[in-house]
């Protein structure tokens, strides 16, 4: 097989496979939650929940940066995964590339970021991706808790990572076949995504929702 | 601990299968496995200043069995496991371990709550493995003594209604107060815990000052005599819909608007967030801390602080319950700051407080000493940190518990009461 | 025979004309400056390459690109020079082997369109199939370059849905050595070039694992693109008009098929180092790629699915996923009883 012809297989029938069963996929996890229902909350709140859910939803990812002693022991975690997640939903997004990829899916006009700052994101992506790999298979805790799914999806994800670095820079004539790897794992990833533990990004909204409403019942702030 | 047979894991299994909604199921399937849970918990951290590393502790681990049986009911790759015989298998070691991690080492306190990048409510998937394994008759022994107990006398502590009265007269005598009882009408019921009828009786007479002078019109019942409910630490409904149902019963009989529940963490908890899911038509009533019910008549200046009463360096405890979970912080501060003349906070935020370690059972049963004492040495760290020697708590459970920690570990901190603070400190010259 | 230099003088040019052709055709095979003694060399003393020029399924734009080629070598002496002993188009069509005079091993056999294997029933000649044609002449020849797309992958004849049953002339030619010139048409100078290093060398260029010369189609148009600063700054030209499109910002946005094409236009260019489509403004659409036909979208971006995947699509995914979801749901709630 040709590199190109591989390049049209991964770019067409198996990109759009992968986006269907990515938007399946997430919104039958997502509903498939969403619709088991709660029982009715009868007592009355003491601030207001609906705000507190909004609220916490936007400004969660910071709040446990004002932990300072569990911020001192889990740096690593904290700083690693905030670039991280930058890093990778900035790539995912916002590369041209990518970006072209979204605005046609929908129909929003994203900005496209230069290469010098996705290749800022992806090195230092890349890079606390690794520190935390490494982390995740040194900390006890993140031992006993950690399963094949987490190995999986972070050797992936690097390797994503790593073909696009590659074929940004340093490819050379290998260029487009490095350009097919990364767009097959890619799409490898996007199917990944539904089936997993990635999939918490939407859950996110769920349970941070949940947590901030919970706040706003009893009255707290944090 | 007694010989696990099938039908009590099949129970255990039944139980935790059908506590599952969206808020539990989100949280489950919210858990990226990144363990910052752990260096919230107080748990984990104390058992970690020993040395031995004992990652079982981390929050996340304990609703794993649980996570476990909902995903092989509610989604398709576990049901397909499940047929195909990979299915969960619960040994009775399981369950031990089980009964370990949420009665041993969780106080329900909400901390990794906070801390967790996904908002993952721990307590709650905690309380239904420890719903489950009540179900499945596996109460710890101490605490369910003391669960049966609170039923057949209507107290943990074995406080019926005559050493109740006993107690009262008692204490009425001894402070000098005037205790008024099944008083009618009343707009106010006050609800002694029995811990600090029986172990801080001063507690409870300053509250009694307190309320006396504030000149509003209130009681103590003898039917809703006791404000703590173990039915929660168990988290058996039978028992927790039980007592509520006693405090109902008093209450409406009296006709009261306002409850007014102690210095007790889950006593608050139980009437001011659960009780009106218990009972959705009859629970009418306006539920307040007495922490919070000070502070409003500080407001309204039907009482007021006359003179600080504390004059060393001073910090405060938070109960878990009443404050990160109740939402009764500012109030405790605001007082405080009145009554102290050095108040240190040791905590950047107050939903940042560490628990007490004794919090939600834990007190009460015998096997889990060792972890609360361990859990007591991350507590002190906070002390330590503004290095303060007198610490106000607003929980009877937690003043017990942090004595015993004290004691214990042979340290000298002090523990008092806010409430017994302000009744000292309405008194006196301005 | 005459070499090249012969043509050269006979047609009035001078030396220093001949050298600066030697040194443009050995700085384009690849051979540097400190070999243009030998080409010279080469250049002066070796015959004229003799040049069967085969046509099959073909539009003549090859030809064409051929005859156009300018830069390297004077079109006057390059149609002398390159000695086209047959060429279906441009001679009398009769086919015949005996016309030619042909020193085995030593001509270039070149063949430009593709092949219909259907059976000798399209593209037949003095009573033969293509394919009978080609057959006959493959032993001999030194050098066989399929010249073109069409040559090269099937081309436009070989696109859906390919009526004639069309092929790329290797798959006829298993077990030769078939040197491709893919581009639709391939790059004039590119094949003047390839023959001229035939003639120098007396052996075929190095090739990639397709058949391509790697001098010529080692990187893609999009590494050496002059824009290609302007795609790494994320400067995208959104529509034909206007500034960005004036101010000659990267075309990958309007279906640029650059990073994916191997070709030598960014680098050799078009009419004498002129110009090529990217510099007039216009996308590349990947000519020299297989199958490019087939894969249209020429005006859209290389990222997006070919086919179109819009929010409606995903819309629908989700709807889908909705339905499945709700339906788990209310059959765990029965089943779970909570």
């Amino acid at each position: 097989m040709s590199d190109v012809a591989f390049y049209d297989f991964v770019r067409e029938p198996f990109l759009k496979l992968a986006l269907w069963v990515f938007f399946l996929g997430i919104a039958y996890r997502f509903f498939r939650v969403l619709f088991l229902g709660i029982p009715h909350d009868y007592a009355k709140p003491k601030g207001n929940p609906y705000y507190m859910a909004v609220k916490k939803i936007v400004i969660k990812p910071t709040m446990g940066w004002t932990f300072r002693e569990i911020f001192a022991r889990r740096a690593i975690n904290f700083i690693g995964g905030f670039m991280f997640h930058i890093g990778f939903i900035g790539l995912t997004f916002l590369v041209p590339a990518h970006a072209l990829l979204w605005r046609e899916i929908t129909g929003l006009p994203i900005p496209m970021m230069p290469n010098i700052v996705s290749d800022m994101l992806a090195y230092s992506a890349f890079g606390s991706l690794l520190v935390l790999t490494v982390h995740r298979a040194l900390n006890p805790v993140l031992k006993l808790l950690t399963g094949k799914d987490e190995y999986f999806a972070n050797l992936l994800i690097g390797l994503i990572l790593f073909t696009g670095l590659l074929a940004t820079k340093w490819a050379g004539s290998g260029y487009i076949w490095i350009l097919s790897i990364h767009i097959f794992l890619a799409d490898l990833l996007i199917i990944y995504i539904p089936f997993s533990r990635l999939s918490h990004f939407v859950y996110y909204f769920l349970s941070v929702g949940f947590m901030g409403w919970n706040a706003g019942k009893r009255g707290v702030s944090f | 601990m007694p010989v696990l047979s099938k039908e009590e894991i099949e129970k255990f299994y039944e139980f935790c299968k059908k506590s599952i909604n969206t808020e539990v199921a989100s949280y489950l399937e919210a858990c990226v496995r990144c363990g910052i849970c752990a260096e919230a918990c107080l748990f984990y951290m104390g058992v970690n200043v020993s040395g031995r590393i004992d990652p079982s502790l981390t929050p996340a681990y304990k609703a794993d069995l649980l996570r476990e049986i909902y995903k092989e009911n509610y989604t398709l790759f576990g049901k397909l496991k499940k047929l195909l015989g990979f299915g969960v298998r619960i040994s009775p070691e399981d369950l031990r371990e089980q009964v370990k991690l949420v009665f041993y080492t969780c106080t329900n306190c909400d901390r990794c709550t906070k801390a967790c990048p996904m908002g993952i409510d721990t307590p709650k998937l905690v309380s239904i493995v420890r719903g489950a394994l009540t179900h499945a008759g596996l109460t710890p022994k101490d605490l369910a003594n003391a669960t049966n107990l609170s039923i057949e006398k209507g107290s943990p502590l074995g406080v019926d209604i005559p050493t109740f009265l006993q107690r009262l007269e008692f204490i009425s005598e001894e402070y000098e107060v005037e205790v008024p009882i099944n008083k009618k009408p009343s707009d106010y019921l006050y609800l002694p815990s029995s811990i600090e009828l029986m172990k801080f009786p001063s507690s409870v007479a300053a509250a009694v000052k307190v309320l006396n002078r504030t000149g509003i019109n209130w009681t103590m019942s003898t039917v809703a005599h006791e404000a703590t409910n173990f039915g929660l630490f168990a988290q058996s409904k039978e028992v927790t819909r039980e007592m509520l149902r006693r405090v109902l019963e008093g209450a409406k009989e009296l006709g009261v608007s306002y409850i007014i529940t102690p210095e007790c963490g889950h006593a608050y908890q139980s009437m001011r967030f659960i009780a009106p899911n218990i009972f959705p038509k009859d629970w009418t009533f306006e539920v307040l801390n007495i922490v919070e019910f000070i502070d409003r008549m500080i407001d309204k200046g039907r009482i007021s602080i006359k003179r600080k009463v504390l004059k060393e360096r001073t910090t405060l405890h938070d109960s878990c319950q009443i404050g990160r979970r109740g939402g009764v912080l500012r109030e405790s501060r605001r007082i405080l700051k009145m009554l102290a003349e050095d108040f240190q906070d040791s905590v950047l935020i107050p939903e940042h407080n560490i628990c007490c370690g004794g919090g939600g059972g834990v007190l009460v049963i015998g096997e889990a000493d060792q972890y609360r004492q361990k859990a007591f040495i991350s507590k002190m760290t906070l002390f330590d940190k503004v290095e303060a020697k007198t610490v106000v708590c607003y929980c009877a459970n937690c003043m017990l518990a942090l004595t015993k920690g004290n004691q214990e570990l042979g340290r000298d901190y002090r523990f008092v009461s806010i409430v017994e603070l302000v009744a000292e400190a309405m008194e006196g010259e301005e | 025979m005459e070499s090249l230099y012969n043509v050269f003088k006979r047609r009035g040019y001078t030396r220093r004309d001949f050298l600066k052709s030697a040194l443009l055709i050995a700085s384009t095979i690849g051979m540097g400056p400190s070999f243009l003694p030998q080409v010279v060399k080469a250049l002066e003393s070796k015959p004229k390459p003799q040049v069967l020029w085969l046509s099959f399924q073909s539009c003549l734009g090859c030809t064409q690109s051929i005859l156009n080629s300018t830069s390297i070598v004077p079109a006057d002496v390059l149609s002398e020079y390159i000695s086209l002993e047959y060429h279906e188009t441009l001679m009398f069509s009769h086919r015949s082997k005996e016309a030619m005079d042909l020193q085995k091993g030593r001509y270039v056999l070149v063949l430009e369109g593709s092949l219909p294997v259907d059976g000798g029933f399209y593209c037949t000649g003095g009573g033969r199939s293509a394919e009978e044609i080609l057959k006959s002449l493959m032993d001999g020849a030194g050098l066989i370059l399929a010249l073109g797309s069409c040559a090269s992958w099937g081309g436009i004849a070989h696109a859906e849905p390919n009526p004639t049953k069309a092929v790329a002339v290797d798959e006829i030619l298993k077990h030769k050595r078939v040197v491709k010139l893919p581009g639709c048409p391939p790059v004039g100078d590119v094949i003047v070039s390839v023959i001229a290093s035939f003639v120098v060398t007396g052996k075929p260029p190095e090739v990639d694992g397709e058949g391509r010369p790697r001098v010529f189609y080692g990187q893609t148009i999009h590494d050496r693109c002059y824009r290609r600063p302007f795609y790494d700054a994320g400067k995208f030209v959104g529509s034909f008009e206007g500034e960005d499109a004036q101010r000659g910002y990267c075309l990958y946005r309007m279906g640029c098929k650059g990073p994916i094409t191997r070709n030598a236009c960014a680098t050799v260019r078009w009419n004498g180092g002129l110009s090529f489509p990217i510099q007039s403004g216009h996308p590349c659409f990947g000519c020299s790629e297989a199958d490019f036909w087939d894969r249209g979208f020429i005006y859209r971006p290389l990222s997006v699915v070919e086919e179109g995947f819009s929010w409606k699509e995903a819309l629908a995914g989700a709807l889908i996923g909705t339905a499945l979801g709700y339906g788990t749901a209310y059959i765990n709630k029965k089943l779970g009883g909570g």
